[in-house]
């Protein structure tokens, strides 16, 4: 695949599921849109200083205080399952395990 | 004095309510009125008509006992989807966080909630801000009032349609890549990106985060500005928020002229009639009396490709989050956890939010990190460098917001790259953390046409005083598109 895309790998790492027809396009466009990002890929950047980062040195950390917290009744109103006023999965361990 | 309600700004607004001459529930009931009579144009996911009588009840009653919060106290303000404000909906127009409600305030719901603005309704945009037109959006497309077969842009689409057509006076947006001001210009509205770190993110859903900030939706500079205020101020909630301490207010110096740079080498590929307005424009302040100076970005080219690199990146992280364990949609049926996660996913993300985590998780995988995303971050460097440099030089640059108007519903849907590209001119001052602002300068075909000003960092005073020095000399503020 062009550029090394190995669409079914990067599904999995992104935890997707494709159909098909998502699978068969989504590579498609991707494919195109990394062609275009090639300018990228092989423009000489080397004199360049560092690698760009969004947090400066001064950057304010707060003052580690306890604060009030959400209940767990107003956190599992949004909850999609729960119980006991925990929230539920589908079970995770194998009764043999 | 006939003018209605609907179309006045929210400055005019802000004097008649303070002088006694309208109630702030007049004016919240005219405009639910309007809302209710341009359904059409797609721009409120929804709109708890109850809750903001309740709080245009409570700006009048504040007033009558001489206890006014301020010139926002009673006026009406959009809130963009992805922006919490407690208990009300935050879907960020995605089917993944249908039926969710804000456990708590953004920061910016918060401010505005103590400056006494009626926090209005929860208006449409890109799923997840993803998009730069609002058809991504799972509830459907939000309509530019100007032409309702034409996009109003987006990421922010809801908000830009809202304001243009007179459903509310003022709105908030958030903008990773352009999704303020690209939808300001094509809406004929003033929109801005503040510098990075101006106003807090607290309580907004995170997409890109070291790019995404909130800012104001207006119809004339003014308001905008107003807006802007009540929202830049500290906050310990959000570690990028500049303190008390790093925040300065730099202004036009007043022993020479303005200078605004130009980076001719970006305006290939213009269209003629946004380009026929940006140079009468450019023409307006050279015999106003600015300076108009050649500068060159070279590395401006490669801000689409370094930008898409560093925002999916960024997304296919921050959207790890939504595995339909504490929150959002869940499959029903799932065998175990992975299978549950697969599959919510699946079915919870539209199109455009699934390419964009396939993008991201691609640019950061293991063999691609280094030629992709490290690539960016060089990139990124180079471009907020020379950015900066030739902010040393001028006052503001100066590009058209968007190379062309408003396209047609579904012009652009199935072509992912081109789409993209319409964030040409927005995108750097995110890679740089400037702050920028789109206003009206014209239109072309019958649709409004913006230009872009991106100053140096916490320079929004500047691109107001360069705004409005326009605004005062042509007739496009305040226009109401229906």
């Amino acid at each position: 695949m062009a550029d090394g895309l190995d669409i079914d790998h990067i599904a999995r790492l992104a935890r997707l599921r494709l159909t098909p027809e998502e699978r068969a396009l989504y590579e498609g466009q991707l494919s195109q849109v990394l062609g275009h990002f090639r300018q990228l890929a092989e423009a000489d950047l080397s004199k360049t200083a560092a690698p760009f980062r969004i947090t400066v040195s001064d950057v304010s950390l707060r003052q580690d205080i306890p604060g009030e917290t959400l209940g767990s009744e107003t956190v599992l109103r949004n909850a999609p399952a729960s119980r006991d006023g925990q929230i539920s999965v589908p079970r995770v361990v194998d009764d043999e395990a | 004095m006939s003018e209605p309600l609907h179309a006045l700004s929210a400055t005019e607004l802000s004097r008649r309510l303070a002088t006694g001459a309208i109630t702030s529930r007049a004016l919240v009931e005219s405009l639910l009125a309007r809302a209710k009579a341009h359904t059409v144009l797609g721009a409120f996911n929804s709109l708890d008509a109850e809750d903001v009588l309740r709080q245009a009840d409570a700006a009048d009653r504040r007033r009558a006992e001489g206890k006014s919060l301020g010139p926002l106290d009673g006026i009406p303000v959009g809130i963009k989807d992805n922006i919490a404000v407690r208990e009300q909906p935050l879907t960020c127009s995605s089917k993944m966080l249908a039926g969710f409600i804000s456990p708590y305030d953004s920061t910016v719901a918060e401010r505005l909630k103590a400056a006494g603005a009626i926090l209005y309704g929860r208006l449409n945009m890109d799923e997840f801000a993803m998009g730069s037109s609002t058809e991504t959006s799972a509830t459907g497309p939000a309509r530019n009032p100007w032409d309702t077969e034409r996009t109003p842009g987006g990421s922010s689409g809801g908000s830009a349609a809202s304001v243009a057509a007179g459903l509310v006076p003022l709105a908030l947006g958030s903008d990773t890549g352009g999704s303020i001001r690209q939808p300001a210009s094509h809406c004929g509205l003033v929109g801005l990106k503040p510098t990075y770190g101006m106003v807090s993110r607290y309580g907004l859903v995170a997409f890109a985060s070291s790019l995404d900030q909130i800012g104001p939706f207006a119809r004339n500079v003014d308001d905008c500005e107003l807006l802007f205020h009540a929202l830049a101020a500290p906050d310990a909630r959000d570690m990028t928020c500049f303190t008390a301490a790093e925040r300065k207010s730099v202004h036009l110096p007043k022993d020479r002229k303005p200078r605004l740079g130009v980076p001719r080498a970006l305006l290939e590929g213009v269209d003629a009639g946004v380009r026929a307005a940006f140079d009468a424009a450019l023409e307006f302040y050279r015999a106003a009396g600015c300076e108009l100076v050649d500068v060159a970005l070279p590395t401006a080219g490669l801000a689409v490709p370094t930008y898409y690199v560093v925002a999916t990146a960024e997304a296919s992280s921050n959207l790890g989050r939504y595995d339909g364990v504490r929150y959002g949609h869940r499959a029903q049926g799932a065998l175990n956890p992975v299978d549950m996660m697969e599959r919510s996913r699946s079915e919870g993300f539209g199109a455009e939010v699934k390419r964009r985590i396939l993008l991201g998780t691609f640019v950061l995988s293991a063999g691609y990190a280094d030629a992709y995303y490290g690539k960016a971050l060089l990139a990124r460097t180079r471009i907020r460098d020379e950015y900066l440099l030739a902010l040393q030089q001028v006052d503001a640059l100066v590009t058209p917001t968007v190379p062309s108007t408003a396209f047609r519903l579904g012009e652009k849907a199935a072509d992912p790259l081109k789409m993209y590209l319409e964030d040409l001119f927005t995108i750097p001052a995110n890679l740089a953390g400037l702050p920028a602002l789109s206003f009206p300068v014209g239109m072309a075909n019958d649709l409004p046409v913006g230009i872009h000003l991106v100053g140096a960092p916490q320079a929004e005073s500047i691109l107001f005083a360069l705004a409005r020095q326009f605004e005062g000399s042509h007739a496009l503020a305040n226009r109401i598109a229906l």
